[in-house]
């Protein structure tokens, strides 16, 4: 059987869920049976890849002392403000599934899981706060400049939404900030936080960054080229929320399918939806998207080949794999 | 006083992304309790600024995420703000070397989530936790205390 990425990378997730659960178990002031503690508890039990305190525990292996408390802390925090992060999401998607169980707000109602999503991210604060001192400035950068880019990337989503005259670069800029930006912070907060040199941290912040624009790029073609059930949501979701990606972008240059993406708008019908879908897939818009998601991955490559000498090298390799697919 | 709260907005109107197009409106009353607070404790001009623009982060995020329901309006820019308001408030207090004030309203912060998430009612004034902090950092000034 193919490992998983933490076995791939040998990181103990056990020790992993342990630590992200200890940030609400060792919480005084949230009562242990309230509904607070048993919602935040099932949301971090529910699954999940854990992919952020993975690529956090990774880059920590590029520094001078092994991982030790803090980096492990961070990696639990990071899977933390995700966890918030997710609970916004499904409220603002209105979702009533997440990882096949009914998302949280259907259970405690939209206020408190609004609530309980910013209880989330004010305890990573509250956990991170004691790292006052100029060189530690960089585990802020989590709870601070990624989550604010998040935000900023799900505003430029919100914005463009049906926008047919998004230009490449605004929807490069917001995969960056919505996706590519947090991988990267990932690995270079995991980095400092063993005492990483600081231009370790930075080429693995720009290796970061580009495996997540991969990323983001693989998962803009998987809605056109996957199945439903493989995506676990209808496939073409993306064009049914006018959600211009890539495959859109590059197939509206098509001087016969344009006008038809363009007249996608919302409350179009099924039927005009799965004309234009198809139509996408048959063009070469697909295959593009595909040539620019393999030039990120070079890109990644690229940037860390400096360390190609490091005995942590091989993560990269493994993360690599991993997140540029069967192709990387 | 009005001085010291219009460049707070002004700060935060240029801290501010143009892509979030934020609408900086915090309680004008909050404000003026606050600022009158700093000008009480004699803080330089320049720091009151960026301390009242931190605490005008703080009850803005409160604002957008008090009252979010299905049925309001503007839920997803409401969810968003607050999410983008709380984010900014730690990134500046980062920038402006107020880590301190951070770690003295991070467990009171949580408190207060805390309690919203379970129902209970709870009205602490931001103003109060400032006057705490500044009371604090008079018998014990920064500097001695990140020894």
């Amino acid at each position: 059987m193919k490992p998983s990425l933490p076995e791939a990378l040998q990181i103990d997730l056990r020790r992993i869920n342990r630590d992200i659960e200890n940030i609400i178990r060792y919480d005084k002031d949230v009562p242990r049976t309230s509904v607070l503690a048993r919602s935040v508890l099932q949301l971090i039990r529910s699954g999940g890849k854990r992919l952020r305190p993975v690529l956090v525990i990774a880059g920590s292996r590029f520094g001078s002392a092994e991982p030790g408390r803090r980096s492990y802390q961070l990696a639990a925090a990071a899977e933390f403000i995700h966890a918030a992060s997710l609970i916004h999401d499904d409220i603002i998607d209105r979702s009533e599934l997440r990882r096949g169980a009914p998302s949280l707000h259907t259970q405690t109602g939209v206020t408190a899981a609004v609530h309980i999503g910013n209880y989330m991210s004010a305890r990573v604060v509250e956990l991170l706060s004691g790292y006052t001192s100029n060189h530690e400035r960089f585990v802020h950068d989590l709870s601070a400049l990624a989550t604010a880019q998040l935000c900023l990337g799900e505003y430029e989503q919100l914005q463009h939404a049906y926008d047919y005259d998004l230009s490449l670069e605004q929807y490069l800029e917001k995969t960056r900030r919505k996706t590519a930006q947090l991988m990267a912070a990932c690995l270079r907060v995991g980095a400092l936080s063993a005492d990483a040199k600081p231009e370790t941290a930075a080429m693995l912040y720009r290796f970061g960054e580009a495996l997540g624009m991969a990323f983001q790029i693989e998962d803009d073609i998987l809605d056109y080229s996957a199945t439903a059930e493989a995506l676990g949501k209808p496939a073409g979701s993306d064009l049914a929320r006018g959600q211009v990606t890539l495959p859109v972008l590059y197939a509206l240059e098509d001087p016969d399918l344009g006008p038809c993406i363009r007249s996608i708008q919302p409350g179009s019908p099924a039927a005009d939806i799965d004309a234009v879908l198809a139509a996408i897939r048959r063009g070469d818009a697909l295959e593009r998207s595909d040539l620019m998601r393999r030039q990120y991955l070079r890109e990644a490559l690229l940037a860390v080949e400096p360390l190609r000498s490091h005995p942590a090298y091989g993560q990269l390799e493994v993360l690599h794999r991993y997140f540029g697919g069967k192709t990387a | 006083m009005t001085e010291l709260i219009e460049k707070a907005l002004q700060l935060l109107a240029a801290a501010c992304a143009p892509e979030a197009m934020a609408v900086i409106d915090p309680d004008p009353s909050e404000l003026k309790e606050a600022a009158a607070l700093l000008e009480r404790h004699g803080i330089p001009h320049s720091r009151s600024v960026r301390l009242l623009a931190l605490v005008a982060l703080l009850a803005l995020a409160r604002k957008r995420h008090d009252g979010v329901s299905f049925t309001g309006e503007q839920l997803t820019r409401s969810i968003l703000d607050g999410d983008y308001f709380q984010s900014l408030y730690v990134q500046l207090a980062v920038q402006y070397e107020e880590m301190e004030l951070v770690r003295y309203f991070a467990p009171l912060l949580k408190q207060y989530y805390v309690r919203r998430a379970l129902g209970e009612p709870c009205a602490e004034p931001l103003t109060q936790h400032l006057q705490g902090y500044l009371l604090l950092e008079h018998a014990v000034p920064r500097k001695e205390r990140a020894m």
